[in-house]
């Protein structure tokens, strides 16, 4: 049974957050951090992670009580997702909440200690659930576990995990005998190689992970195809409210410059070429808002309805902010093709949370395949 | 919260009511106009729901009105459509000239006018569009000149849905310069002399909207509605109302979507690139539904959640009526009087018409939503 947050309580969540994220994930601090030229970024930073998981709550307001969390469900933690994407905060929140999920479903008892610094943003966990490609599908891993005397070691490579190669942990997907089971697997331990990956957005750094032998300390106890579906898709419509923050912010920086930006005389969103164009633009985020939302409920409500869901709102958000991103692009004309104007941050970031755990095609199949129409 | 659970009870009691209700013959859900062999059945239904109190529903309490809030109104447009009933004689009597009577008349016309209307005995038309004043509304030319005894009316309307079948009709006429000062509204008792009105042939073989000729109609001073002027203040009143009961659309567009679906399985036609095209459509119908709720439950009444639903009801509706010739294959040429898939490919055409272009929708998102400056006129 999860808490709700009144719509008073989700104002004021989302005020802190977004205050937290004006203060110290201002766009130049998030080039600063994810777009540095010479390419030293991390693509992280801890400082404001632990400000957000400490002063705000980012990942304890959705923990259950016996584990020192506020109790409070997925549409509490949809507002803060939604502040983060408008920001594109450069921190591991999808990537700690896919990894948090995983363990807390699972014996978390005797990893207590990990969670509550996971909690508070002293460390940082990332997830290995896809195949050796870093794609998302229902039964895909490319880890396997074997047991050795008292203990479990992993073997196996995945490329594009996402937060890895800042994360002191990683919750991995690893199957014994073809099952797939969950296992907790220290960064820093003998056999585990995590080599950074260059990518195209700065704010969503990946690593490919190669375990030979890697000790292991297996969290489920019998196969957890069940529990791994679960997380993902919470997870999903977590990444679907960033999505949606991130479009809105991208609707206003498209609708700010049309009001401002003069040619003929006049500003151009005063032409319906340009007027239309964001109008569209507005009926896909309130498509898009609808869809995140409606699976950010099931996830609370424990409906049954919360894969479907999970499914259709990733394949609505994501074609939602791509469009988006690619309008206000154009929108701005040259200026949105420079490094200094921020049209190409939100580009990158919708190219990228679409192909995450899983693109547009997948899940419209999916859903397809739930309708039965495949 | 107790809105909801009254919301749900509400439900539940009219679902109960409309499966019990007897249907007059002929009966069938026309939607927001009645065709004129519509009107007799139309108007019988309208009176059995208006004797249980299921009409007017959002009418004050004092013209035998429930007052009831949107929520309640639009799960009784729901329930309706799910029934596959209309959930009144037109639109235009209860919906928007009530209010606008309610809101700007005299109590002379208020006493007159209203209990007819809540009773489904006077039939109401609109008389706003013109050959040259469509989407630009207030360019109408129809004039109103003042008389010794009331006003002299000459000129021509169009697009005025059942007038062929109407009592009375709401005129936006010229009676000054002005673009928009310069317009009035009046009531039209559409019988009288000089009042002539020519059926148009739609598209799709019905005949819902007509061409309306004035040609020096004689009105008495009383006909006027509010002030000298005000014409076009009342008549942005009636715009915009119909989105509170959008989402009701839904119900209809699963039940084509449930047909085209199963045209597609007897041809064999689904592959995946039809299932990839039904699905997102289906998840646009969802979330249109859902978007609706959504601004229901929010309530209020001005936010971008209800701005965006005319756009997305009326493309997703065109956009299911193009989806449906598609799965038919070679049959989509068959006559649409045969096959109910070819009639709705025609009908969506209108949607993304009637009651403000998509254009012009646009144009509002992006003026009074977004805030981006007006086009040059």
């Amino acid at each position: 049974m999860t808490a709700s947050l009144s719509a008073a309580e989700s104002r004021e969540l989302a005020q802190s957050v977004r205050a937290a994220c004006n203060r110290l994930a201002p766009e130049e601090h998030v080039r600063a951090v994810a777009f540095d030229r010479d390419g030293a970024h991390r693509g992280f930073d801890p400082a404001l992670w632990r400000a957000l998981c400490g002063q705000v709550g980012v990942i304890s307001i959705a923990l259950p009580d016996e584990l020192g969390g506020a109790g409070y469900g997925m549409t509490a933690l949809g507002v803060v997702a939604h502040e983060l994407g408008r920001a594109l905060a450069p921190v591991p929140f999808v990537a700690s909440v896919l990894a948090t999920s995983l363990i807390v479903q699972t014996n978390w008892q005797p990893v207590a200690e990990q969670l509550a610094a996971l909690a508070a943003g002293e460390i940082t966990a990332a997830a290995a659930v896809c195949n050796a490609n870093g794609e998302w599908g229902r039964d895909s891993t490319a880890l396997t576990a074997r047991r050795d005397g008292a203990g479990w070691f992993i073997d196996g490579k995945m490329r594009h995990v996402l937060g890895a190669g800042a994360a002191e942990m990683l919750v991995a997907v690893a199957s014994i005998d073809g099952q797939r089971e969950i296992f907790l697997v220290e960064a820093a331990s003998d056999g585990v190689e995590v080599r950074p990956e260059r990518v195209l957005d700065g704010t969503r750094p990946m690593a490919a992970v190669v375990l030979r032998g890697a000790p292991g300390l297996r969290l489920s106890d019998g196969p957890a195809d069940a529990t791994i579906e679960l997380c993902v898709q919470r997870t999903l419509a977590l990444l679907c409210a960033e999505q949606v923050g991130a479009c809105e912010r991208v609707l206003e920086i498209a609708t700010d410059y049309a009001r401002t930006r003069q040619q003929f005389g006049r500003p151009i969103g005063s032409f319906q070429a340009i007027k239309h164009r964001c109008a569209d633009m507005l009926v896909d985020l309130e498509f898009a808002r609808s869809a995140s939302q409606a699976a950010l409920q099931s996830a609370d409500d424990d409906d049954g309805e919360l894969s479907w869901r999970a499914s259709m709102a990733k394949a609505v958000c994501s074609e939602a902010l791509r469009n988006a991103s690619h309008s206000n692009l154009q929108i701005h004309g040259g200026i949105g093709y420079t490094w200094e104007d921020s049209a190409h941050l939100y580009l990158k970031r919708a190219r990228t949370d679409e192909v995450l755990l899983g693109g547009p095609g997948y899940h419209w199949d999916r859903l397809a395949a739930e309708a039965k129409l495949l | 919260m107790t809105l909801v659970n009254d919301g749900e009870v509400f439900r539940t009691e009219i679902r109960d009511f409309l499966s019990r209700a007897p249907k007059p013959e002929g009966l069938r859900d026309y939607g927001p106009t009645p065709t004129a062999a519509d009107v007799e059945p139309g108007r019988q239904w309208h009176r059995y729901l208006a004797d249980h109190g299921y009409t007017c529903l959002h009418w004050p309490r004092e013209h035998s009105g429930a007052d009831a809030p949107v929520t309640i109104q639009a799960i009784f447009a729901e329930e309706c459509a799910n029934a596959g009933v209309p959930r009144q004689l037109n639109i235009t009597s209860v919906d928007l000239v009530g209010p606008v009577l309610i809101r700007f008349g005299t109590d002379q016309q208020k006493d007159r006018h209203l209990e007819p209307i809540r009773l489904g005995e006077h039939l109401w038309c609109q008389l706003f569009s013109e050959p040259d004043a469509g989407s630009d509304l207030a360019g109408v030319r129809t004039r109103a000149e003042k008389t010794d005894t009331g006003w002299r009316i000459d000129g021509q309307k169009v697009w005025s849905s059942a007038a062929a079948s109407a009592d009375y009709g709401v005129l936006l006429a010229r009676t000054g310069p002005e673009k928009h000062r310069g317009l009035s509204m009046f009531i039209v008792p559409m019988h009288i002399d000089g009042v002539t009105v020519r059926p148009l042939l739609q598209i799709d073989g019905e005949s819902k909207f007509n061409e309306v000729f004035f040609d020096g109609a004689q009105l008495s001073d009383d006909a006027l509605i509010g002030e000298v002027g005000q014409g076009w203040e009342i008549a942005l009143l009636t715009l915009g109302r119909e989105r509170l009961t959008l989402g009701s659309q839904a119900v209809g567009m699963f039940r084509l979507y449930a047909q085209i679906v199963e045209a597609a399985r007897d041809r064999g036609a689904i592959d995946g690139s039809l299932a990839r095209s039904l699905t997102r459509l289906w998840a646009r119908m969802w979330l249109m539904r859902y978007t609706w709720q959504r601004a229901l439950d929010a309530g209020d009444l001005t936010s971008p959640a209800f701005s965006v639903l005319k756009l997305m009801a009326s493309e997703t509706e065109r956009d299911l009526g193009d989806l449906a010739t598609d799965v038919l294959g070679i049959d989509a040429c068959v006559d649409p009087a045969d096959n109910e898939l070819v009639h709705h490919m025609l009908v969506g055409r209108a949607q993304t018409i009637l009651g403000g272009t998509s254009e012009i929708q646009r144009n509002i998102l992006g003026e009074r939503v977004l805030g981006l400056p007006k086009e040059p006129r």
